[in-house]
């Protein structure tokens, strides 16, 4: 049993392995947690800039159309 | 993954080297308190998590790096410590080395597998200390859960829920302070006054705009959003154009009072959660003096819980006072100043909040001053209101940034000039309608109007809602990751839990038979969904109860301790399979010990268990226990030449540091060395092959002479007839004069190499008797063959000789 206990970073990298499966997740802020996760650099500072740059191009994209 | 051999130099208490050739062996250690067992813990430690905890004070700094250097070691010489594994891709020597006079920590394996092995190898499931012991069992259920989050690597999750959480909390701040809803109601009611409609689509923006443009007989389609453009080109008149652009700027003046009365209305409200909190906070001045404190009383109990702090007495004023009640009275301070700066934190996210809404009215203000209706000598009225607005805006952002040395009280705070806000309206309101009236006969005109004021608002409201609704949707999938991970951590949790819970109740009673403790659990605090800590609750008698400390003596903390150190290094040492135990029984009783000895050879048999200790009896039961089972059994003790040495070095050890003396043709202490190096292989040989001596207690065998020795095993050879007897290796080293009595070790003897040459080359001869060439190994009584009487190291080509 205890051979199927997760630590704590396991926990955390298996969330962030599955993030793009979970149900009703926007798949570009899912994309830019994981990478910033991946990366080393999950901070809210970095969180909020990716989803200003998501909010951007969304609103670019509704421009388009 | 075990220990093959640990060589530390230079390191707390040991000068010189200290070599431990442990092979895989589990190894017991017993040192005087001060004889540098702990040496050997502190170079573990910084080996895996580069500091050292326990040395880790204010005053050390440097995570205590700054007192590992051995105080001796000239500035030239480096510090290190040098381990091999069974498996030799992690083997690394850690230099501890002096640069510009900045001590530096450098490893020599920069492997990335061995970077991850660091990264993944929790110091807390691989040394346990004495005064690491009771941390657990007695902290708060919040520490309990942040030192659980040590033991198991949990801190990682904790931060990033965190993480995870606040982001979700910035997305929900942003949507409030954009205001959208005041925003697109101010909008609306444009639209309301130009159409007589609420807007909330294109196709009825689209029906709209139809029926507006019907008395004008275009037979113009509306069918997109570029035919509106098209109508507003087609009726566009070059003299309407100046009077068009002031309705436009009027109609924006008219929303801005809309959207600054409602930010004004939630600064307000903020505010006044604010001014209660502030005075919550700062009714009681001293304790934001004491926040600064806290480091001191951090650092206090740190030290307290050291082992040589362990006398009744204030270290800080000498008082008496006891020890316990100091380190919970400090805990308890400490405990109530993070409370207290939490409430702080929260004063200064509402103050930050604040600004930012002040922020963001500043720049409604500049921007509504921007319309080209201020251009006007006869708006100059209306202009300074709201370049009075402005003011005041600034002014409440200024009183709200040094809101913390003396707050005005919320009714006086950014005071809302509704009269002047009525009267800049009716203003405008006016100014609308001298256009109009101007205009009213102008059908053209009108339309246009409606057509060009409708179109503006409704295409902000578009672009309004659709941002509202990124941001919204940003927040929706934010509050489903969280709330994802939230799940993620509570079942690795509770996983956790239940398997170390089920680990600790069966080493706790096997080591407390027939106490009434069972069914220890450790169990989660939750609140709203919000981990808030954890709690040790256990079957005492048969009734539920908890907390440990209550019910249960000192002694039986201490094991509780250890069950639960145990139980964490069986499920999370997950690469490495070995731990140490330093000096960890100091309060048990004599069952306890026994007990401890036992769980240990029976639970944890297949791991590597390096046990330090300062308990002479504990160790001598131990040692004894431990015979025949392969152990790595010694003593350590500090001298002020060397430092911390082990009292028998290995034979490898001495055999290394006597050839460097002859070839340096060195003979000071060689003689010394030559006859421990003598006394340890007699000693190895004669437990071999059951050599029987006096009887002396257990610690004094360990002084036995070379003398005694050699004539035990000469005994033994006659009596066993023996064809080893015949090597006459025996009758020169009983009429050497380095093999003496005990007082000889240390007497003033003058001896040349030549002399010493021919003492090692004896001792030489008679190793290579009794130790096979190939296997290494001693010849022993275990490897007794009847059939032929002989006995042999236990390899095919190795020697055998008569025994019978």
């Amino acid at each position: 049993m205890t051979e199927n206990l997760k630590s704590g970073a396991e926990i955390v990298a298996d969330f962030f392995s599955g993030i793009n499966s979970l149900d009703g997740i926007d798949k570009s802020i899912a994309d830019a947690l994981k990478k910033l996760y991946a990366d080393g650099k999950l901070s809210n500072i970095n969180i909020s800039n990716a989803l200003t740059l998501i909010r951007k191009e969304s609103q670019n994209e509704n421009k388009k159309h | 993954m075990k220990i093959k051999n640990i060589e530390i130099s230079g390191l707390r208490g040991v000068k010189d080297q200290l070599s431990l050739p442990l092979e895989g062996k589990s190894m017991l250690i017993y040192g005087e308190n001060g004889s540098g067992k702990s040496s050997i813990t502190d170079g573990l430690e910084w080996f895996y998590a580069d500091e050292v905890k326990h040395l880790s004070t204010g005053e050390i700094g440097r995570g205590g790096i700054a007192a590992l250097r051995n105080i001796f070691l000239p500035e030239d010489k480096e510090a290190s410590v040098d381990i091999k594994f069974s498996d030799n891709k992690y083997d690394s020597k850690k230099r501890l080395y002096l640069k510009r006079g900045v001590l530096l920590g450098e490893h020599s394996n920069s492997g990335e597998e061995f970077g991850q092995y660091l990264a993944a190898s929790n110091i807390k499931n691989l040394i346990l200390r004495y005064q690491a012991l009771l941390e657990f069992i007695l902290c708060a259920k919040n520490d309990k859960l942040r030192e659980i989050s040590l033991i198991i690597g949990f801190e990682e999750v904790t931060k990033t829920r965190d993480v995870l959480k606040k982001a979700v909390g910035d997305l929900k701040k942003e949507i409030k302070l954009r205001d959208y809803d005041s925003q697109i109601n101010a909008k609306q009611s444009v639209i309301l006054e130009q159409v007589s409609r609420n807007i909330n689509d294109d196709v009825q923006y689209l029906e709209a705009i139809s029926e507006l443009v019907v008395p004008l007989k275009l037979q113009a389609d509306v069918r997109d959003m570029e035919s509106v453009d098209k109508i507003l080109e087609r009726i566009k008149l070059p003299e309407n154009e100046e009077t068009l652009k002031l309705q436009l700027s009027c109609e924006k003046a008219l929303e801005f009072i809309l959207v600054f009365a409602a930010r004004r209305q939630t600064a307000s409200e903020i505010y006044a959660r604010f001014f209660e909190k502030y005075q919550a906070v700062f009714s009681d001045k001293s304790k934001l003096k004491n926040i600064a404190l806290e480091r001191l009383l951090a650092e206090g109990l740190s030290l307290l819980k050291r082992d040589d702090f362990n006398e009744d007495v204030c270290p800080l004023c000498r008082q008496e006072k006891n020890r316990k009640d100091l380190i919970s009275g400090l805990k308890a301070r400490i405990q109530a100043l993070t409370a207290y700066k939490k409430e702080k934190q929260e004063l200064d996210e509402l103050k930050q909040e604040i600004v930012s809404i002040h922020e963001a009215i500043g720049l409604l203000c500049e921007n509504v001053l921007r319309e080209p209706l201020w251009g006007k000598k006869e708006n100059a009225e209306p202009k300074l209101f709201i370049e009075s607005l402005r003011n005041l805006n600034s002014e409440s952002l200024q009183a709200m940034k040094t809101a913390e040395a003396s707050p005005i009280p919320p009714a006086k705070y950014f005071p809302l000039d509704a009269e002047g806000l009525a009267k800049l309206r009716s203003e405008l309101l006016e100014l609308k309608q001298e256009t109009y009236a101007v205009k009213k006969d102008d059908l053209k005109f009108l339309i246009n109007n409606k057509l060009l004021l409708t179109k503006t608002a409704y295409l902000e409201i578009r672009t309004l809602k659709k941002e509202r609704d990124i941001l919204s949707r940003q927040l929706a999938s934010m509050e489903l990751m969280y709330s994802a991970f939230v799940s993620k951590q509570s079942a690795g949790l509770a996983a956790f839990l239940t398997a170390i819970s089920k680990d600790i109740n069966d080493f706790y009673g096997y080591m407390n038979t027939s106490e009434g403790v069972d069914e220890i659990q450790l169990i989660p605090i939750e609140s709203d969904g919000e981990l808030l800590g954890l709690t040790l609750q256990f079957k005492f008698h048969g009734n539920l109860v908890s907390p440990p400390d209550k019910y249960l003596s000192e002694s039986h903390l201490n094991c509780l301790g250890i069950c639960l150190f145990l139980a964490s290094a069986k499920v999370f040492s997950k690469g490495n399979r070995y731990f140490v135990l330093d000096d960890v029984v100091s309060s048990f009783d004599a069952n306890h010990r026994l007990r401890f000895v036992n769980l240990l050879l029976e639970k944890f048999s297949n791991y590597q268990i390096l046990v330090f200790t300062h308990n002479t009896s504990w160790f001598g039961y131990f040692a004894n226990a431990i015979k025949g089972k392969n152990w790595f059994v010694n003593k350590i003790r500090w001298t002020p030449e060397g430092g911390a040495c082990l009292e028998a070095p290995p034979l490898m050890d001495l055999k290394a540091k006597i050839e460097a003396k002859f070839s340096g043709s060195d003979p000071e202490g060689l003689g010394n060395l030559t006859r421990k190096y003598l006394e340890q292989l007699l000693k190895d040989i004669c437990f071999n092959l059951q050599v029987e001596l006096r009887f002396l207690y257990n610690s004094e065998n360990e002084n036995r002479m070379s003398y005694e020795l050699l004539t035990g095993l000469k005994a033994v050879l006659k009596r066993k007839k023996s064809d080893l007897l015949d090597n006459s290796v025996f009758e020169s080293l009983f009429n050497s004069s380095f093999v003496g009595n005990k007082e000889s070790h240390d007497s003033d003897f003058n001896a040349t190499i030549p002399d010493l040459r021919t003492f090692y080359a004896d001792v030489q001869k008679l190793e290579v008797a009794f130790r096979c060439a190939h296997c290494g190994r001693l010849i022993s009584g275990r490897n007794y063959t009847l059939a032929d009487k002989k006995i042999s190291c236990g390899c095919p080509v190795g020697k055998k000789y008569s025994w019978e």
